[in-house]
């Protein structure tokens, strides 16, 4: 009987042991985790010529891509490795490694043979696009694709295009992180204090942007050495999913406040000579369209701002109902032409809508908006026939904690 | 809540909603807000979903009634009471054939499921043979035990995919959202045809009725039930197209699981919440699984009576994973999970519905 016992226990053992495995176990030590990827087109010809001439016969894209990875590096992040005597150049936290190829997955396996840890997307934060590949036909899609598809991918990388080339911007180094991808992520964060950055837009967002028809803006993003800018926008066309034109820091603002995408900030406005300065804390903005004509629709922005004063060189009896409303009527008419010139570049210029008036005609008028769709900012382009204005209403809530800082007149020097 | 009930071999009309809802959850959560979005292309497809959950109600109530009109009886042995003994050995081998393939479309699920996003590079074969074990090992033990597991599971699934939704909330946009009303009600019944699909499951009333303590309560019990998984895939399907608006949704393969990849938990302590919801997902397939396993037993043993369960386990086993195995692609699965659903329709909404209008014009009732 325990004879039996045994030999059961022990068969039970061994079977533990045998078929225990798993197929897919990679150490953690294997993964090359990619927090940044750039993609950009390569300044040279040489490679594809190579390329041609080894294998002339194989499939080839309508396009190369040069794509940079960049890699955590571990033992860079340890703190104080610096101290221990380690080199300066080992202490980086990360590693770019740049690669050249017309589909994205043959770059990310060519990167296998380089690295000693396969990449792993699966944190990937940020996907930096150069502006070439944006404005070329097709290009920002398919090198989209990819990242898309792939399962290990998640959709809310944050995608930003590059003014210039894409590579740069991961090849920086930051003063006070240790890695670019991460550094980049969290200024792109920062909305609270500005309004002249797009708001964070994920690659779910871009993808739902080249699947329907409207245009779109994605954030702008330009590097020196040490650091980087997001500021400005990426204005692309819903048909062509395209690059059109950039738009500057103030000319995003003024996209912001008519796409209601402002969370705080600051507006400059001048009494007399003096500047006093406005601190956003919400802003909100309703359309009202007027459609019976097709040919010349109507909107009227009515943009609501509140927020405080935060700095003023004029010295202005803040307490004071009239000052107050002076001040409102000043910030709105700052609001307004923000409004403005972001509108004559859009609306005129780009004859692209990304003020989101398609977006309320498909809400509001479903019917007008199926019959228009096609035409819209396209083809016969019913947006650039219409006419738009803005008014502004600001409210402002407080004045700071000291109404003056100094009593002293200040004489206007001519 | 009493214990002692619990000794008997008996299920309550409490138990037999979870089973209920336990059983219709299964791999359609995952891909119908796609078949919606796919014909109505906006938010109403909400509608879509109560159309066809009216309609699988109805059809469950139906149901429910036939099974409860013949407490004391098995399937095979009403079916013989209504339409003799010839029609009733078809309808249940029908019946065992429909459970089976089942029981084989949902491990080639998981397998699937777990293969692409999970074990990327273990055979499929293996993920399916694993899971057909575990499968196994659940239907050789009691019915009633099997049965009760879904109590113990339906909690958490309801909890993770309840939290999901609760944290992709705040990806919701409006403009993805509006306009209300704009389909017509043509691509709204064909959403509810592509929804339809993914409600079936009640007909186990037909088989479990038997065991329940008081059977007379089937038919309430299909109907509450149902309107478990009814208001999961409404909440569902508005948080889809919210957070991606219908033209994506239409291009996801899975719109649910990318809906639970999105999701971040604020603080940054889980960061893979996908994997909490791939652990319930398959914890609900299992439950579904078991129950369809159970069901091709039970058939067939009703009418093959020799053989022992066990027995039967070793035969079906093989069967089972040998269906799984046939399909080779993405496609060739989702044509035939279709197909399955269009023969179950047949086998066990149609003529069911039919016998019981029969019996009721024959006035066929329990004699015992």
């Amino acid at each position: 009987m325990a004879d039996r016992r045994f030999v059961r226990t022990a068969l039970i053992g061994l079977c533990a042991f045998l078929t225990a495995g798993c197929w897919d176990q990679v150490q953690i030590e294997e993964r090359g985790f990619v927090i940044g990827v750039a993609i950009d087109f390569p300044r040279s010809t040489a490679a594809e010529e190579k390329a041609d001439r080894e294998a002339p016969d194989k499939p080839e894209g309508r396009r190369r891509f040069l794509v940079t990875h960049q890699f955590v590096v571990p033992g860079g992040l340890v703190s104080g490795a610096q101290e221990r005597g380690i080199q300066n150049s080992a202490n980086q936290a990360f590693l770019n490694l740049a690669s050249e190829g017309d589909s994205l997955l043959e770059i990310s396996s060519e990167l296998a043979t380089r690295s000693s840890r396969i990449p792993f997307y699966q944190h990937l934060k940020v996907v930096i696009i150069s502006e070439a590949v944006a404005r070329s036909n097709y290009a920002f899609a398919d090198a989209l694709d990819f990242f898309l598809r792939d399962p290990e991918l998640r959709r809310s990388s944050k995608v930003m295009i590059a003014k210039g080339d894409a590579r740069p911007v991961l090849e920086i180094s930051p003063r006070n992180e240790k890695l670019p991808a991460m550094y980049i992520n969290s200024v792109a964060e920062n909305i609270r204090k500005t309004a002249r950055m797009v708001p964070e837009v994920r690659l779910g967002e871009v993808h739902e942007n080249l699947v329907n028809e409207l245009s779109f803006a994605l954030p702008r993003i330009t590097s020196n050495e040490n650091e980087v800018k997001v500021a400005g926008a990426a204005v692309f066309h819903g048909q062509s999913n395209r690059l059109v034109g950039f738009l500057g820091e103030e000319e995003t603002e003024g996209l912001n406040f008519l796409t209601d995408r402002v969370k705080g900030g600051m507006l400059k406005t001048a009494v007399g000579r003096d500047l006093v300065t406005f601190n956003v804390q919400t802003a909100s903005r309703d359309i009202r369209a007027d459609i019976r004509h097709k040919e010349r629709m109507r909107f009227v922005y009515t943009i609501t701002c509140e927020g405080v004063i935060d700095e003023s060189f004029k010295r202005l009896n803040y307490l004071n109902e009239n000052a107050t409303k002076t001040l409102q009527d000043n910030v709105a008419k700052e609001i307004e032409r923000l409004a403005r010139d972001t509108i004559r570049k859009v609306h005129k210029q780009m004859k692209t809508d990304v003020l989101g008036l398609g977006s309320h005609l498909k809400q509001k008028h479903p019917h007008l908006w199926k019959q228009i769709k096609y035409d819209w900012d396209h083809g016969r382009n019913y947006f650039a026939s219409s006419d738009i204005d803005v008014k502004a209403n600001v409210f402002i809530r407080n004045v700071g904690e000291v109404n003056m800082t100094e009593t002293r007149d200040r004489l206007e020097v001519r | 809540m009493n214990n002692v009930s619990y000794a008997d071999q008996k299920i309550g009309s409490r138990e037999m909603v979870i089973i209920i809802a336990n059983a219709v959850i299964g791999v359609g959560i995952l891909t119908f807000p796609r078949s919606i979005a796919d014909e109505t292309d906006a938010f109403d497809g909400w509608i879509s979903v109560l159309i066809a959950g009216a309609a699988a109600c109805l059809i469950g109530w139906l149901l429910g009634r036939l099974a409860s009109r013949f407490p004391n009886h098995t399937f095979f042995e009403y079916v013989a009471l209504i339409a003799g003994r010839p029609f009733a050995y078809l309808l249940t081998l029908l019946f065992g054939v429909y459970s089976t393939l089942l029981a084989s479309f949902e491990i080639r699920a998981v397998g699937n499921i777990a293969k692409q996003y999970l074990f990327t590079t273990t055979p499929v074969e293996m993920i399916t043979l694993a899971f057909l074990l575990i499968v196994q090992y659940a239907a050789a033990g009691s019915r009633i035990a099997l049965l009760r597991l879904n109590l113990l599971f339906l909690p958490i699934v309801l909890l993770v995919i309840f939290m999901v939704q609760v944290y992709t909330l705040r990806f919701l946009e409006w403009e993805n959202v509006r306009p209300f009303f704009s389909s017509d009600w043509m691509s709204l019944l064909k959403g509810a045809k592509g929804v339809g699909l993914s409600l079936s499951g009640s007909e186990i009333v037909l088989f479990y009725t038997v065991l329940m303590r008081r059977p007379q309560d089937a038919p309430k019990s299909v109907i509450a039930g149902l309107a478990i998984p009814i208001l999961l895939y409404m909440t569902i399907y508005m948080l889809v197209i919210g957070v991606f608006s219908p033209a994506v949704a239409k291009n996801l393969t899975y719109p649910t699981i990318e809906l639970a990849k999105g999701v971040e938990v604020p603080g940054g302590f889980i960061e893979r919440v996908e994997s909490l919801f791939f652990t319930i997902w398959i914890m609900t397939i299992f439950n579904t699984c078991t129950i369809w396993f159970d069901l091709a037993l039970s058939t067939l043993r009703s009418m093959f009576t020799r053989l022992s369960k066990f027995a039967w386990i070793l035969i079906l086993s093989p069967i089972v994973y040998l269906i799984a195995m046939t399909p080779q692609n993405l496609i060739q699965f989702f044509a035939f999970g279709d197909r399955l659903s269009y023969f179950g329709a047949v086998i066990a909404y149609v003529i069911p519905v039919l016998l019981l209008a029969i019996a009721k014009l024959r006035g066929v009732k329990d004699s015992g």
